[in-house]
């Protein structure tokens, strides 16, 4: 027999995803034109607020090659309801959205009319001939003057502008503050953002001949959840309609809500009966799909004299733009609970509000709500450093989570799983050589240049928590997963899961685990099918908050096992062996001396002809799993920045990154889920804002003005691991997805405040050049 | 809309289509000739993925007119390597993990090939600056640096690489 296959899992082995998109081979939704094809413009509002009066369609209609355009009122004749938040709050003003625009428009880039035409020129032609009538109102472009007592009202029948609150932690003990030898009040802010995967939304929905059915393939996280939730304000059983995610551009959370323009695809397609396509543009995805993280802090620290933090209260205002996305205030309910992050604080309380502005809706993004508590707390803990004349590192320490500790109840309710804290951040501080700054400080001086180094130190709530606690906490959905393997005659095995695919490489890494159970060749043995709602097991979440690792994972684990058993029994009968004395390796099935190829057991369980006694023909196996708890990723990292004072630009020179995932199944893969979102953590810090003037235009329309970095802005990051596995998940993992995206910011604003001294500028985000070059003023002085 | 009907070579095949002045090359590359590895991001020029090579130089897609193609030679990702062997940059994105979800990939390949064609020398600086007109949103650009480095490796002249 040839040499041992390695284990699969640890191992970077090739992505199984990647030979066809090297070749361009790929299948993203807009690959696919079938004849027919209707294609879908929807035509925006120009204005940030007002009444929409009238909508006249007639010259649009009369335009060769248009099909239909139709406004709210004719979705709803078709049948089309109000799309349903998915996670609500109690008390929240409303839980559901409107398809298009009816008598009000919101924010610019609200949809208000779709065309459907036989090619997206003309489409987009008839759209610029629908003419509105408007009458504009006073906008409202931030949420402190949303809560102003004399703000405009966006909906009128409301008491104010305030969505949903969510308070997380108890009443904070007053005496706490009062009696404290250290407080710290603070303000922090954080910018609006848009998550811009490279591929923008997308759907096409086919009618399928004969039959009232519907297939349809969208761009989206989450198979599933889609399918039900475009069923149901389509108006239609989820049976009617199958959602298939083909190749996805990136997600990053924004693909993970339901929008209405995928409602109006698969409504419009099962009503004509034709092909609907619609493929977003840039510009409208920047204004018209979701923004993120936009939110204010207000927040109050208590600490004793050695810098142990007592007590934290504080108030988050969420910009939530014109109306909730699927996720309702959800990120601002876990940057609430999160703002502690690793540190043990007996009491905290942080009330957060939603706030409706006349912007584009805030919906997930990569992190969702970890990086907006991270940059807050962050910051705090270098101020409170800098108050008690104590390395940044030092009051870290005193306040992290020990290792003897876990599981560990926050104040908050998170119950944070396994680690050791301080191992990263030592770790962190021996890779950056922490200790010999100052030197290196001094060679920059000589240059002319400001050097300055900072840390932030985090946790991340992943792979969400059990779907009971879930069920108490308002989603619709759960948080389970199914996966089913099945064998083929030859002895290869067909995995398939609901999750779907942004890049993460799900289909590789389910071929991994699923290999070593069965001592399969992950590579040519193994076969993924991902993310379809008839097709595939069902997902309860899709591939949202770095999950598909670690649940469907464990599926994969708990079904390839069970397989794994009825093959040993078979072995068993074969060489006649005891079952357990059978162990799959290499392709074989091996018990003392003797083997059997597994291609054998399989032709054998199939056909039915060879089995043992008692051993029932087939071999498919299917596994649930949910989990009792999420996971928690933590980690250290250190940003070493160099300014240069006459234009106030930031070069990040060093980068390290220390990272507790549990397992690693592919190192290449969670290293580069690791650098991706650092490098967007760093763009989140640097470059990228969706800025607004006071009418509430939208300023950064395109990507040439919504600034995405580039190789030249990330520098080389270095990544090193810590390894804790996850004590209570099959296979260990803990997710990667996100924790990477959460420690840039405000390791970079540390640095800087490292390099300048401490001005208040670097409590808000971005660190553009300019505002850099403001705050060298402020720090000396000037102006 | 006046109709003309124009001819491109695409990966060394003619593609004959009637067009509207206004269609763009990405549109005649992907619907017209059928050939989908090009992807749009952006429609305005920024991004990259839409980038293909114009008589050997790289251009992008979304900001030319079909018709301005007429009578020239395009390539795209599906022309990069002309057996069924991977071209060694392909390769080495394979080995490096040089992408994720790979909209971003083709317009990445098709940048990479003629700097690495007319480069001196191959220096993660001037990989960095090669590449600074295509925007990856998954990878932090990492991993498509290294793998263009051991790209570059794999390419050297038999010669010098023996040296
Ligand atoms: S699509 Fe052409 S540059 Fe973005
Ligand atoms: S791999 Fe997704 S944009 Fe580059």
């Amino acid at each position: 027999m040839s040499a041992h296959r390695d284990r699969a899992v640890g191992r970077s082995i090739a992505r199984l995803e990647d030979p066809r998109l090297l070749r361009g081979e790929g299948n993203f939704v807009a690959d696919q034109n079938p004849t027919g094809t209707l294609h879908a413009h929807f035509v925006r509002g120009p204005i940030a607020h007002g009444n929409l009066v009238n909508v006249n369609c007639e010259r649009a209609i009369a335009l060769p090659g248009v099909h239909a355009v139709l406004t709210v009122s004719d979705l709803a004749q078709i049948g089309a309801i109000p799309l349903k938040v998915g996670w609500n709050h109690p008390d929240q003003q409303i839980t559901e959205t409107e398809l298009l625009a009816s008598d009000r428009v919101r924010w610019v880039g609200q949809a208000i009319a779709v065309v459907l035409a036989d090619s997206l020129y003309i489409a987009e032609d008839a759209g610029e001939l629908v003419e509105l009538e408007l009458e504009p109102l006073p906008a409202i472009t931030s949420a402190s003057a949303a809560i102003d007592p004399d703000a405009t009202k966006l909906y009128p029948d409301w008491p104010d502008n305030v969505l949903a609150e969510y308070t997380a932690g108890d009443v904070a003990n007053p005496g706490l503050f009062a009696e404290a030898a250290i407080t710290l009040h603070e303000q922090f802010s954080i910018q609006r953002l848009a998550a811009s995967p490279l591929e923008g939304r997308a759907a096409l929905a086919v009618a399928q001949p004969g039959s009232d059915r519907v297939t349809a393939w969208i761009s989206t996280q989450a198979a599933h959840h889609a399918s039900e939730v475009i069923a149901e304000a389509c108006g239609w059983p989820t049976s009617r309609l199958r959602v298939i995610t083909p190749d996805v551009g990136g997600g990053f959370g924004l693909k993970e809500a339901v929008f209405a323009e995928d409602v109006i695809t698969c409504l419009l397609a099962g009503h004509f009966g034709r092909p609907v396509k619609w493929i977003e543009d840039r510009r409208e995805n920047l204004i018209g799909s979701a923004h993120c993280r936009q939110c204010e802090w207000d927040i109050e620290l208590a600490a004793d004299q050695d810098g142990r933090i007592l007590a934290l209260r504080g108030d988050l205002l969420y910009d939530m733009g014109g109306e909730p996305t699927g996720v309702g205030i959800g990120f601002a309910r876990v940057a609430a609970e999160m703002l502690g992050g690793p540190y043990r604080i007996e009491s905290v309380e942080v009330k957060a509000r939603g706030v409706v502005t006349n912007k584009t809706p805030a919906g997930a993004y990569r992190g969702y709500g970890g990086p907006e508590a991270a940059f807050a707390i962050e910051r705090l803990i270098d101020l409170l450093a800098l108050r008690l004349n104590l390395p940044p590192h030092e009051v870290r320490r005193r306040n992290f989570v020990q290792p003897d500790q876990f599981p560990y109840s926050s104040a908050s309710g998170m119950v944070y799983d396994s680690g050791n804290y301080e191992e990263a951040l030592d770790l962190a501080l021996a890779r950056s050589d922490f200790a010999g700054f100052e030197r290196r400080r001094e060679e920059a001086q000589k240059l002319g240049l400001l050097r300055g180094i900072g840390m932030a130190s985090f946790v991340k709530p992943s792979g969400l928590t059990n779907s009971r606690i879930m069920a108490g906490a308002g989603t619709d959905h759960g948080n389970s997963e199914t996966v089913t393997i099945r064998m083929t005659a030859d002895g290869a095995a067909t995995v398939l899961s609901g999750v779907s695919s942004q890049g993460q490489g799900h289909e590789t890494i389910l071929a991994q685990v699923c290999a070593d159970v069965l001592g399969l060749d992950p590579e040519r043995e193994i076969s993924v099918l991902l993310g379809d709602s008839q097709m595939t097991p069902y997902s309860s979440a899709g591939a949202i908050n770095s999950r598909v690792a670690i649940i469907a994972g464990a599926a994969a684990r708990l079904a390839a096992e069970e397989l794994r058993a009825k093959l040993q029994l078979i072995a068993a009968g074969f060489m006649d062996v005891a079952p357990t004395a059978v162990v799959l390796a290499d392709s074989q099935a091996v018990a003392g001396g003797k083997s059997v190829p597994i291609a054998q057991l399989a032709k054998a369980a199939l056909t039915g002809f060879e089995l043992p006694d008692g051993v029932e023909p087939g071999l498919e196996q299917s596994a649930t799993y949910d989990p009792p708890n999420g996971t928690f990723p933590y980690g250290t990292h250190v940003a070493e920045i160099e300014i240069e004072p006459g234009s106030g630009a930031i070069e990040i020179v060093r980068y390290i990154a220390v990272n507790d995932s549990g397992i690693l199944l592919n190192p290449a893969i969670v290293n580069g889920q690791l650098i991706g979102a650092i490098a967007q953590g760093i763009g989140g810090a640097l470059l990228e804002e969706i800025a607004y003037d006071s009418n509430g235009q939208i300023q950064t329309a395109s990507l040439m003005d919504y600034l995405l970095p580039t190789a030249c802005e990330i520098p080389r990051i270095e990544i090193e691991h810590l390894c804790t596995p996850a004590p209570h998940i099959p296979g260990g993992v803990k997710g990667v997805g996100e924790s990477g995206i959460l420690a840039p910011a405000p390791a970079i604003a540390n640095a800087l405040a490292n390099a300048l001294g401490p001005v208040e500028a670097q409590n808000h985000l971005p660190f553009s050049p300019p505002v850099v070059w403001e705050m060298i003023r402020a720090a000396d002085g000037i102006g | 809309m006046t109709l003309s009907t124009i001819t491109i070579d695409i990966n060394d095949q003619a593609y004959r289509a009637e067009v509207e002045p206004r269609r763009l090359l990405s549109d005649f590359i992907r619907e017209d000739a059928g050939l989908t590895g090009t992807h749009v991001g952006c429609e305005h020029g920024v991004c990259g993925a839409c980038t293909v090579q114009l008589d050997g130089a790289p251009v992008r897609s979304c900001l030319m007119l079909a018709i301005q193609a007429e009578g020239r030679s395009v390539r795209t990702v599906e022309g990069l390597s002309d057996s069924p062997e991977f071209h060694p940059l392909q390769k080495a994105f394979l080995d490096a993990h040089g992408l994720q979800c790979g909209y971003c990939t083709p317009g990445f390949l098709m940048s990479l090939e003629p700097y690495m064609r007319d480069a001196d020398e191959i220096s993660e600086q001037g990989i960095r600056e090669a590449i600074a007109g295509n925007i990856c949103r998954c990878t932090g650009y990492q991993s498509i640096v290294d793998a263009v480095q051991i790209a570059a490796n794999e390419m050297r002249p038999q010669e010098d690489a023996e040296r």
